[in-house]
């Protein structure tokens, strides 16, 4: 390959970050707290390419290596390899993929844990049904040795599943990229449930009501039960996807 | 380069045909967007990563290097190991940093092989990450920083008795004429380095996106707490997954049905060799290096994660 056309697969990939970056995309495959670093490495990587490129137009040709004989054949090992960052480039310029659905993301959820993870959570913020995310409410739920979530009203967001025992909330749940995508999921029960039982899967709800208290067994997965009072459906977020922390 | 414009037009063209087509199969955009996450949460890591190799190339000649590391191959190894603890950041940095420590020679190879491995694992970032994700498990964090650093000096140490110079049939193209400036090397390394190891990174990523699609849901299901098939199956999930070093401890925690120890097998194994590192070190050091270290790695990394796991864990 020319050394050319590397520089320019180099400017590319620092240009498809850079966009993905400016438009938000980036949310949809990793947690928003990258932000900076994606900007950093976006502006290395375009500046690493325009200093060969520049550098290469003064000089007057491609750099001068020392040993010729070894850097041809090094760069012929290599030179179809290149080619494949043309992939990441097309795919996050051109097709930008959607974030995850639920279907796609793994079952296992912060649900019930070993009881060496147990411990003391900070007390919920003050307010009459103050917001927690779904992820958060599975985790008191399971581990929080304070109990925090009993008997009080709480408001989650998260879109409709639809199962055959009822309907449930669920939020896709990462924690550092779409990789690691979770489902999360609480069965809706209670005064209001029904409200939420007519309507499609991935529509956004906000649910205010109360966790069903229920007493925690080690190595098995319990899905708690919120007791709804109300039900509101909203817009899907910008940004779908629950964070842990 | 003409091939690349045609492409880029082609592409956009047909932009809109195929973002339809892919928000239409549910396979294909999950794949995407794995394939999206494996990759860009990977760049910041590698970029940092390839600064760190550049900078290496200019100041630190493996000859220099050697000079650092004492005399005997096997202390030099344990400092190597050690060293780890310094690279703030996730595998994906520590392959060409590894690389450029390996350096043309081999002369300080077991003891960058070793700081490869031991990067990711026991930097402060990691275990810190660890900690915060098995709040009320500290020994895991101690298990983790100690199985990690055994293999990587293992390896280490099995690279210096057996390692073979000629494997590595990678050779990093002989730094610019030392009339030019300190950017230009820089730069050029940093630019190669980055080239090489990113363009690898694509198959790993791609290989990660699709497993993520196969591998079946009644596994994560069926994760049986039974303690010897929980083992081999978590080895085999940190291979298949390819997740960052940083964010494995979270996945492994949100795994209430396995006990601790293959959890720990899935902490020790991830950073050390997954499907993307493969490819990566395929792409850096040579295909027949890869084809005998990865493997090598994983049984090794299994064994002393379940050795350090019983002491300090107790089986649970």
């Amino acid at each position: 390959m020319k050394r050319e056309t590397e520089n320019t697969l180099l400017l590319l990939v620092g240009i498809s970050i850079a966009m993905i970056t400016v438009t938000g995309a980036f949310t949809r495959y990793v947690k928003p707290g990258l932000l900076p670093v994606l900007v950093a490495s976006a502006v290395l990587l375009i500046g690493l390419a325009l200093a060969a490129i520049v550098g290469d137009i003064r000089r007057g040709g491609p750099l001068e290596h020392g040993d010729h004989g070894e850097d041809v054949q090094g760069h012929s090992h290599r030179s179809g390899m290149v080619w494949l960052l043309l992939l990441p480039i097309l795919v996050l310029i051109f097709v930008t993929p959607p974030a995850l659905r639920p279907s796609a993301a793994a079952p296992s959820v912060t649900a019930v844990s070993n009881d060496v993870l147990n411990r003391a959570f900070p007390p919920i913020p003050p307010g009459r049904a103050p917001e927690l995310s779904l992820p958060e409410v599975l985790m008191r739920q399971a581990q929080d040795t304070t109990d925090s979530l009993t008997n009080r009203t709480i408001t989650v967001k998260g879109f409709v599943l639809n199962e055959a025992q009822g309907v449930d909330l669920g939020r896709i749940v990462i924690i550092c990229c779409a990789a690691d995508a979770q489902l999360a999921r609480i069965h809706l029960r209670g005064p209001a449930a029904a409200q939420a039982a007519g309507l499609a899967d991935n529509t956004w709800l906000l649910v205010e009501g109360e966790v069903k208290p229920e007493p925690r067994r080690p190595h098995t997965m319990v899905i708690p039960t919120f007791e709804a009072t109300a039900v509101t459906r909203i817009d899907a977020p910008p940004n779908p996807y629950g964070y842990p922390r | 380069m003409e091939v690349l414009v045609f492409v880029l037009l082609a592409f956009a063209i047909s932009a809109t045909v195929l973002r339809k087509a892919v928000s239409n199969s549910a396979a294909f955009s999950t794949a995407g967007t794995v394939f999206c996450g494996v990759f860009v949460q990977a760049i910041p890591f590698l970029a940092l990563g390839v600064v760190v190799s550049g900078l290496i190339a200019v100041f630190v000649s493996p000859e220099r290097l050697a000079r650092w590391l004492p005399r005997r191959p096997a202390v030099a190894v344990l400092v190597g190991g050690i060293g780890g603890a310094v690279l703030p950041g996730c595998e994906c940095g520590s392959v060409p940093v590894g690389r450029r420590l390996f350096g043309e020679t081999g002369a300080a190879g077991a003891a960058a092989l070793t700081f490869m491995l031991a990067a990711p694992a026991i930097n402060p970032v990691v275990l810190v990450a660890t900690s915060v994700a098995f709040p009320g498990a500290p020994m895991m964090v101690v298990g983790r920083a100690a199985a990690s650093l055994l293999t990587a000096v293992i390896m280490g140490w099995a690279w210096a008795r057996w390692g073979r110079p000629e494997w590595v049939t990678r050779r990093l193209p002989r730094s610019v004429a030392d009339t030019e400036s300190r950017w230009v090397q820089f730069a050029e390394a940093a630019r190669h380095d980055f080239l090489a190891a990113a363009s690898y990174l694509v198959l790993g990523a791609a290989a990660a996106a699709a497993l993520h699609v196969v591998v079946p849901r009644w596994v994560f299901d069926h994760l049986a707490a039974h303690l010897i098939l929980g083992v081999v199956v978590m080895a085999a999930l940190a291979v298949v997954l390819a997740l960052c070093s940083e964010a494995d401890a979270f996945v492994a925690a949100s795994m209430t049905m396995v006990p601790l120890l293959p959890r720990l097998v899935f902490l020790v194994v991830g950073p050390a060799v997954d499907v993307k590192l493969f490819a990566m070190q395929a792409g850096m050091f040579g295909r027949a290096f890869a084809a005998r270290f990865a493997p090598a790695t994983f049984l090794v990394a299994i064994v002393s994660a379940c050795a350090v796991g019983l002491l300090v864990l107790g089986g649970r």
